[in-house]
């Protein structure tokens, strides 16, 4: 007799998960119960186990595809030797980092955090100066297209005079804007957007305890 | 009274007015959805937002560019991003199932945490078999960057620029350090741009950076449509239930506070 796909890779997975949802849900609402907090104590260890073999399988599938991509010298657009030099850095720099952590005595030691502040640190501090792309982006893209983007644009306008001590000084009535702004109809504005979020996130939640969420375990190859 | 003993003995202290807002929404949800088995759905309007997919595939089948799609960055599988996630999910699916159909090429960015990897690898290859094209499954497009936001953000934008692009949905756990540098540059490419968050911080960002963006709880309602499923669907319409009953919560607090004061502040703290 064969076990269906269906009933392994989605029901038993679901069910699973109803049954600790549940249990947190009962523990958050529920007085202070030792058993109960103990117990979603560990459930809450179990999930970072979890987690610790999907980012296990991330590193996996990360190295799989450089070396793929060394094996057959093409990585998208690039072929050739800017393909392999691409897939040869990333999978180079993975294996010097671990044996330098596994030499020094893990990624705690003085000599490791030497290396990797030196190098790779100021290195991501470069990859970081790419978000000069957000303001970038606000500049390129505020446009009166809508009355909506106009209302945005104009909140937008009066607290940045709000925030810039010049505009303040040639008339202080622009702190008193900018703060209305965003104290009156912005504070309002988020709590309707949260409240209805937060409702929306319940219903998807309920959706998934009772097995009604195909976002959550799908099976269509059966 | 009897209220106190309930709140001290059944409900934790300070956690009753949570309590009544969930067996509301419980309630709403399990009715609508209960309504749906037996055979009485609820419409749910159509979005635009899900109609645009439609354009966006057929505009890579025309320039030979791919599409990304992802649940967004911060994809967790718990917490108040676990939503989120799973509505991004069944968008992800829609859009594979739509590219695989017309054979457009689809590249799928793994969040940063690399939790939803497996689940995003398995729904591309279910999706390719399902459809009859297996062979339209690569398993270098489901693409990991890192666990930070920063590798997310650089090497989403690297494969953009190297790859083109002609659309980008993104629908799920944004962030703005993760997400918006590779979306403004899928737009500087070209690509059209649907799908947004339900942070709240990060709504500015896609009212700019979309052509067709999802707003808050939209993104819930994305994945609700794009499951195809009469009954997801209609549990998402319940949940307007529910948005009604605090809605009218609000204004009956804010009418008593305005007469009462003090005391019906004191439901809050219960």
């Amino acid at each position: 007799m064969s076990i269906s796909k269906l009933l392994y890779q989605r029901r038993i997975p679901t069910f699973l998960v109803s049954i600790v949802a549940g249990i947190f849900i009962v523990e958050y609402f529920l007085p202070y119960n030792v058993p109960l907090a103990d117990l979603t104590k560990e459930l809450t260890l179990w999930g970072t186990i979890l987690y610790s073999c999907s980012l296990l399988y991330g590193i996996t599938i990360l190295v799989m595809t450089m070396i793929r991509r060394a094996i057959r010298r093409r990585s998208g657009k690039f072929t050739g030797f800017r393909a392999v030099a691409m897939s040869a850095t990333c999978l180079g720099t993975a294996v010097v980092f671990t044996i330098l952590a596994l030499a020094t005595g893990g990624t705690t030691s003085t000599t490791f955090r030497f290396w990797y502040t030196y190098i790779i640190a100021y290195a991501a501090g470069g990859f970081y100066s790419a978000w000069v792309h957000h303001p970038y982006n606000s500049y390129r893209y505020f446009r009166f297209t809508s009355i909506a983007s106009s209302m945005m644009f104009i909140a937008w306008l009066f607290i940045s005079f709000r925030e810039l001590s010049f505009f303040v000084a040639l008339w202080p009535t622009f702190y008193d804007i900018g703060t209305w702004i965003e104290t009156v109809p912005n504070t309002a504005a988020q709590r309707a957007m949260l409240a209805t979020t937060g409702l929306g996130a319940i219903v998807i939640g309920i959706r998934a305890i009772v097995g009604r969420e195909p976002g959550m375990i799908e099976v269509e190859a059966v | 009274m009897l209220t106190n003993i309930f709140v001290e003995q059944v409900i934790e202290s300070g956690k009753a007015l949570d309590f009544f807002v969930f067996i509301v929404t419980l309630g709403a949800t399990i009715y609508y959805t209960w309504q749906a088995i037996q055979g009485h759905p609820q419409p749910l309007r159509e979005l635009p937002q899900v109609a645009a997919i439609s354009e966006g595939v057929d505009r890579a089948v025309e320039t030979g560019m791919p599409i990304y799609v992802s649940p967004g960055d911060m994809a967790y599988l718990s917490g108040m991003y676990a939503p989120m996630t799973l509505a991004g999910m069944n968008v992800v699916r829609y859009t594979s199932r739509m590219a695989i159909q017309r054979g457009a090429r689809i590249i799928l960015p793994v969040p940063c945490n690399a939790e939803t990897a497996p689940l995003l690898d398995g729904i591309f290859r279910e999706v390719a078999v399902a459809e009859g094209k297996p062979e339209a499954y690569r398993r270098e497009d489901v693409i990991w960057f890192g666990p930070d936001q920063g590798h997310h953000s650089m090497g989403l934008t690297s494969v953009i620029a190297r790859e083109g692009c002609a659309c980008a949905v993104f629908n799920g756990a944004c962030r703005g350090g993760g997400t918006n540098s590779p979306i403004g540059w899928a737009r500087e490419y070209g690509g059209l741009v649907i799908g947004g968050t339900a942070r709240l911080l990060h709504q500015g960002s896609w009212a700019m950076l979309s052509d067709y963006p999802c707003f808050m709880d939209d993104v819930y309602a994305m994945g609700a449509e794009c499951s195809e499923d009469d009954v997801v669907k209609s549990a998402q319409v319940g949940g307007d239930l529910a948005k009604l009953v605090v809605l009218a919560m609000v204004v009956i607090f804010a009418a008593l506070a305005i007469v009462l004061r003090e005391p019906i502040l004191d439901i809050f703290n219960m």
